[in-house]
């Protein structure tokens, strides 16, 4: 429970952080091959979990793109470690966050962002003070999703980190585990702990969707 | 001072093709709608970009697709309130006025906004949110903002068409003490010839995208009552 608390909050803070500048570029800026970067950040909300693993593993694995140089460099690799469970947890709750705030920056009045401009204020601080603010009901909500899937998250999780117990046996594979051993007592536990974490998680980004803080 | 204008704008169905000057009066922009007169303003303030033209304001170019100058809105120091005024409803009262002048510096910004709090009659409001004043209340928030950073001109895009007609009246009068203070061009756009009449300096006249008529209101339309224009104007009003 703590490891899969701690993996999905770190998550969740790289994905605030990513997802909503991704986001506000997705729906401020016109340039070519805008749709395409979004279907991009939005294939890991459709493919199987583990084939997005298996891209992880590609990347960051010991002999993979970024992986091997950073082995090379440094003799560390984030192959069955908690980190990768939060990668894999960022990167399949990623889109979660850039769809909802996504929609929620287009949905801001273009007049009030002009007024901001006519008033002398640059791009920078209308996106602070003006876009952000206003779109803060759909990027709580976004941040509130993406944090329930990482808590959920187990394909990619599983290929990238592994299920080493103490280590990187977040609740969703602790379940797989103990189901697979048969201990169902502990598995039940576990099961309603994460649906009732996982509900109130949903209730929670829809009514911040609806009300805003 | 005054503002001087040439414009040149194809979009899908329309062409915008204006060129006016008015100096430090208050001019009415006045036409159809969808004859240009919104377009004309978003194109001054920098908001849209002509594809060919010139702004002038103050003897400085904002904008010139000859030599290549096109100074980005903020940069552009005009005063614009639209016709849904566009108050923050995430911000106080007090708040939307000092979001006016982000370049004044914090105490002048504040001594600014009070001068403006009390020339518009806002005291006591300053903590309530756009939601919680009336229709006319948020007018004069609206102008109070605009005019924040002592703009060169004020530019008005039917701030009235909302309010109820002694309002308007009301708010008529709050505009020419403005440009009595101000001494700044100010240009309204409106449908309204009553409020063109009793507003107006100099009339600019607007059908299909094209200057129709320009002058003082009382010159183009009263002292000659056969003049075409005036059955224009008197159509237009009630479109």
């Amino acid at each position: 429970m703590r490891l899969s608390l701690q993996v999905a909050s770190v998550a969740t803070v790289f994905v605030i952080l990513a997802g909503t500048a991704i986001a506000y570029v997705l729906a401020r800026k016109e340039f070519r091959g805008r749709e395409l970067l979004d279907v991009l950040f939005t294939l890991p909300l459709v493919l199987p979990p583990t084939v997005t693993g298996y891209y992880l593993i590609m990347v960051f694995g010991r002999n993979g793109l970024i992986g091997k140089m950073i082995y090379e460099w440094t003799g560390f690799t984030i192959m069955f470690t908690w980190y990768a469970a939060a990668l894999a947890s960022f990167v399949v709750s990623l889109p979660l966050m850039i769809k909802t705030t996504r929609a929620s920056i287009e949905s801001v009045d273009r007049n009030l962002i002009n007024a901001a401009y006519t008033s002398g204020h640059g791009e920078a601080e209308t996106a602070l003070r003006v876009i952000l603010p206003l779109a803060s009901k759909g990027i709580i909500a976004g941040a509130v999703l993406s944090f329930a899937r990482a808590m959920g998250e187990f394909g990619a999780t599983l290929m990238l980190a592994g299920d080493i117990p103490g280590r990187t046996d977040t609740m969703p594979l602790a379940i797989y585990s103990v189901a697979s051993s048969g201990e169902w007592t502990q598995a039940h536990a576990m099961v309603i702990l994460l649906t009732v974490m996982s509900g109130g998680f949903l209730y929670m980004a829809g009514t911040f969707s609806k009300r805003g803080v | 001072m005054g503002l001087s204008v040439r414009l040149k704008k194809k979009v899908k169905g329309f062409s915008l093709d204006v060129k006016w000057e008015i100096g430090d009066e208050l001019a009415v922009l006045f036409g159809y709608s969808g004859s240009g007169k919104s377009m004309t303003l978003q194109m001054i303030t920098g908001l849209l970009r002509p594809d060919e033209g010139f702004v002038c304001s103050g003897g400085k170019t904002c904008f010139d697709s000859s030599a290549g100058i096109d100074i980005p809105p903020q940069a552009r120091t005009f005063g614009y309130v639209c016709q849904d005024l566009a108050l923050f409803p995430h911000m106080t009262v007090i708040k939307n006025i000092l979001f006016g002048a982000p370049d004044v510096p914090k105490t002048e910004r504040l001594t600014r906004a009070r001068e403006m709090i009390n020339a518009f009659k806002l005291t006591g409001l300053e903590d309530r949110r756009p939601s919680e004043i009336s229709g006319g209340q948020k007018q004069r928030v609206a102008f109070a903002r605009a005019l924040m950073r002592h703009p060169e001109a004020l530019l008005l895009d039917e701030p009235f068409s909302a309010l109820d007609s002694p309002l308007r009246s009301e708010m008529g009068r709050i505009l020419r003490e403005i440009h009595e203070e101000f001494e700044i061009p100010v240009i309204l756009v409106t449908h309204d010839i009553s409020e063109a009449y009793a507003l107006a300096d100099r009339i600019i006249v607007y059908a299909d995208g094209r200057v129709a008529r320009t002058g003082p209101f009382h010159e183009l339309f009263r002292s000659n009552p056969g003049y075409e224009g005036e059955s224009f104007v008197r159509r237009a009003a009630y479109v």
